[in-house]
């Protein structure tokens, strides 16, 4: 019934506007067979398109409530997460998808990397990735300032602080960004605008291509830049496997894996929401998100604009990678100093980040008492030989 | 004028008016307690806020060899006053801003070396007020000739955060008290106190399960100060009996809120499973599918 | 969710040959379809569930403890003056009348205009079609075709207080 339908309508649809013409395109665009030794680490791009489809969804729906202004931010969320039915699942979804998303982008573009995908003729491909990955990390930056807590507040305060350090304009920046001297209620709306309008549509544009991109010119192989690449029916007789549905399906048992970890995270490690950002009272170890921790530690060992001016380097190299490594080798093992380089540099951000999660914050171990200080150095303060006694009846004054 | 969004929503501010009403129910004398509150709270915490300068008193006699003189600064220090800022003067009087001898042990601002023990209560007062009110008529008040005084109970440079095993000292309070009556104390005040404290904990453990529980604590913290307030220094057991009677009454009613809290926990959780249970069928079975698709 | 992947083999309905006798392969286009038929059901038992909390999430959310109640100073209501608060999610028009004080559900029952407090008349009047209502929310006049619902109020000392 359902097919004949369906059916009917196609012929209608095709006698009028051909569409047969554009599904016969995408249906010969989608069975194109992928090459053989395509795995699971080749499905980290989809996990990440579905991660952002899960926060258009939920953001839209917060969005419903959500009141981006100083005085009504926090209540709102607050509002979110304690009255609305099933809000508390919406803003976890959405705050969790966030982190979850940067991490499978992350793990996309190390997938890429160690795989050679990004060498000719692939150079856009990962431009546009790489212009996605800043735009995702500014869905990131402006997001975290929305609840509006204490945390979100200072840590944009720190994190629009490194703009600062660029040379000459660095105060100007600061400025701009903040729409003032300090975080303020004109920040929250440029973010909340950049963070649902401006950065979504730049988004959608950039991914769109991304993936055009991905298609036409098929998954990278395994053999170097200088073996002509294989003709889709090349590559089915050597064993690949159409990308629908068997790649999709792949594709689509990882999502669903992840999602299902994600929503075991919800229910059992809820993201909080902390104070009510208060500007004039500053938490101690104030820091950025996980994502920005590594860059944010690696400026605390270098002086100011040598810093800035390195990590801006560092990036542009990440970006400008595929025109400077021109080698032809993609195997990771045909090319040991890139491989062992990536290695290198993922364990350093680990560690960097590692050191800013312990930076000031105090710490037992073998029963002395350890202060990190903002280098992440311990440095011992006490012997602690029995834990301090819980207040029991507590001195009756109240919070 | 009520709001129809949220832009008034005031997390838990419905409890607290909902819980002045309540305990009006069981104490009378909440009003007073509530304005003494007010009173006291923001006097800890605005000498707390005060930039901690050097104090000489401690940097001088920390140092010194002998033992009496330098102990008492590092009691202090572990102390429960040392945060909150509470110092030597607050007690001592002198100049604690002098470096010379005799201009910090000066007479003319009240520099006391040993504090009349017949006052101590009064120094201690200045921020405990409702303890200080219901100690000075209690057996061990007045009656009891300030004796024992809220040092001998509470160490006068290590104070630390009361508990309930004060009550049995070894050495303090049998001299005068029997076994007997001690333990009918500690049991009421287990009786009176514990169901907070469980509610606390049920309360940290919901509230890192994602529920609200701003109103189990805001009743749990009310209740708590009900106590302190009309009974933890009081010393007679009929009163104090009373106090925890009444407060009694209000623990089913925090139990429900816990109880809800949890329920809700719960129901968050198996919602949550539904859908990983969804989640994985729906990838087995794709897989399933995969497996069984033509090999070209 | 009782749908689970059946063991290989059981989705041939007993009875039929099977293709290879002493194994149990099944065929696969059979098979196929039965685990499309699974993929259909599963996934539209994703969508109810997902759709589900969507839905109520729209619903508007229960109300926080204490806004069914509206207080009003006294002294902001002087008599023979009026004033219009929302109650409930509804204009609520209270009125200080020379018999005491009296509440509204403000919302006109001809078509949802909110009504006034006329002093000079003594009476509530609808600005949209003349609709006019005295002191006890009788119609008095105008194509109206029921008189106003009373809202709850009491009085304090200092304050009118509209609900429980
Ligand atoms: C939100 C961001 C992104 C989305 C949704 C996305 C999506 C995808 C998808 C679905 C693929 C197909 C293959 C696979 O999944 O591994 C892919 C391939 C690719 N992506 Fe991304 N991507 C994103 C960001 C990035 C970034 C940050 C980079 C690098 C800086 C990048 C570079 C590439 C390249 C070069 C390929 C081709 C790989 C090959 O042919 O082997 N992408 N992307
Ligand atoms: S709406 Fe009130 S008279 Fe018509």
């Amino acid at each position: 019934m359902i097919r004949r339908l369906s059916n009917a309508l196609y012929h209608w649809l095709d006698d009028r506007v051909e569409i047969s013409i554009v599904i016969d395109f995408c249906h010969r665009q989608l069975t194109k067979p992928v090459p053989r030794h395509l795995n699971w680490l080749f499905s980290f791009g989809t996990v990440t398109l579905a991660f952002f489809l899960s926060q258009a969804v939920s953001g839209v729906f917060l969005m419903i409530y959500y009141e981006a202004s100083a005085d009504t931010a926090y209540e709102s969320v607050r509002y979110i997460m304690e009255q609305v039915r099933f809000g508390w699942l919406m803003r976890q979804v959405h705050s969790y998808g966030a982190n979850f998303m940067i991490a499978f982008l992350l793990l996309h573009s190390v997938r890429v990397f160690f795989y050679g995908g990004y060498k000719k003729p692939r150079e856009l491909t990962w431009l546009f990735g790489f212009a996605l990955l800043c735009v995702t990390l500014a869905f990131g930056f402006t997001g975290y300032l929305l609840p509006w807590d204490q945390l979100s507040y200072w840590g944009t305060t720190v994190g629009t602080e490194i703009a600062a350090a660029t040379p000459v304009i660095g105060e100007y920046l600061l400025i701009l960004m903040r729409g003032g001297e300090i975080i303020s209620d004109v920040t929250l709306t440029r973010f909340f605008m950049a963070h649902v309008v401006l950065l979504p549509w730049v988004f959608i544009g950039l991914v769109a291509v991304h993936l055009v991109l991905i298609r036409y010119k098929g998954i990278s192989p395994l053999e170097g830049t200088d073996v002509p690449e294989k003709t889709p029916e090349e590559l089915k007789k050597a064993g690949g496997k159409p990308f629908y549905p068997q790649h999709v399906m792949k594709e689509a048992i990882v999502v669903l894996l992840v999602l299902a970890s994600m929503i075991f995270m919800i229910i059992y490690y809820p993201l909080p929401l902390h104070e009510k950002a208060d500007p004039f009272n500053t938490p101690v170890g104030v820091r950025p998100e996980w994502y920005f921790l590594s860059s944010y530690q690696a400026l605390k060992y270098l002086p100011k604009t040598i810093g800035i001016i390195g990590s801006g380097l560092v990036v542009l190299a990440i970006c400008l990678l595929p025109f400077w490594d021109r080698t032809p080798a993609r195997r990771p093992s045909r090319r040991p100093v890139a491989t062992s380089l990536g290695i290198m540099f993922i364990v350093l951000n680990i560690v960097l980040a590692l050191l800013g999660k312990i930076s000031e914050t105090e710490m037992t171990i073998m029963g002395t008492r350890y202060h990190f200080d903002i280098y992440g150095w311990p440095h011992a303060i006490a012997t602690v030989e029995e834990p301090a006694a819980e207040p029991d009846t507590g001195d009756g004054g109240t919070e | 004028m009520s709001e129809l969004t949220h832009a008034g929503y005031r997390p838990g501010a419905g409890a607290w008016n909902a819980l002045s009403a309540r305990t009006a129910e069981y104490t009378a004398r909440s009003a007073v307690i509530l304005l003494l509150l007010l009173v006291w709270t923001p006097a800890g915490s605005a000498t707390a806020q005060q930039a901690v300068t050097t104090n000489t008193c401690v940097s001088c006699h920390a140092d010194l060899d002998d033992e009496d003189m330098s102990l008492p600064v590092a009691e202090w220090q572990r102390s429960a006053h040392r945060p909150a800022d509470i110092a030597c003067q607050d007690c001592h009087g002198g100049n604690p801003a002098s470096m010379v001898e005799d201009e910090a042990h000066d007479v003319e601002r009240d520099f006391v070396g040993l504090p009349d023990p017949y006052v101590v209560h009064e120094l201690c007062g200045e921020c405990h007020q409702v303890q200080m009110e219901n100690y000075v008529p209690s057996p061990h008040g007045l009656e009891g000739d300030f004796w024992p005084n809220c040092v001998d109970c509470h160490e006068n440079h290590e104070v630390v955060f009361p508990r309930a095993s004060l009550i049995s000292i070894p050495d303090n309070c049998e001299d005068c008290h029997e076994q007997e009556i001690m333990d009918d104390f500690i049991a009421l005040t287990d009786r009176g106190l514990e169901p907070v404290n469980e509610f606390r904990r049920a309360a940290e453990e919901i509230r890192s399960a994602g529920v609200p529980v701003d109103l189990i604590l805001a009743q749990a913290s009310l209740a708590r100060d009900a106590y302190i307030q009309q009974a933890s220094h009081v010393f007679v057991l009929d009163k104090m009996t009373a106090v925890v009677d009444s407060l009694e009454q209000v623990y089913p009613r925090i139990q429900k809120e816990v109880n809800t809290a949890r329920t809700e926990v719960d129901t968050r959780r198996r919602f949550g499973w539904m859908f990983i249970g969804l989640f994985l069928v729906l990838a087995g079975v794709i897989w399933l599918y995969r497996r069984a698709l033509p090999e070209d | 969710m009782s749908s689970t992947p059946k063991p290989p083999g059981t989705d041939v309905p007993p009875g039929k040959p099977r293709k290879s006798p002493g194994k149990t392969r099944p065929d696969p286009v059979r098979r196929r379809r039965f685990l499309r038929k699974c993929l259909g059901a599963l996934g539209g038992v994703g969508f109810l569930m997902a759709v589900y909390p969507l839905i109520r999430y729209i619903e508007p959310p229960p109300e926080a403890e204490g806004a069914n109640r509206v207080e009003i100073d006294k002294a902001s209501l002087p008599p023979g003056t009026s004033r219009t608060v929302i109650y409930r999610g509804r204009p609520t028009i209270v009125v200080n009348t020379s018999d005491g004080y009296i509440a509204y559900n403000a919302v006109c029952p001809h078509l949802g205009c909110v009504v006034k407090w006329e002093g000079g008349t003594q009476s509530l009047i609808c600005p949209c079609h003349g609709g006019k209502f005295g002191t006890d929310g009788s119609v008095q006049g105008g194509p109206i075709p029921g008189p106003l619902t009373a809202v709850e109020l009491s009085v304090s000392d200092d304050k009118i207080i509209i609900g429980a």
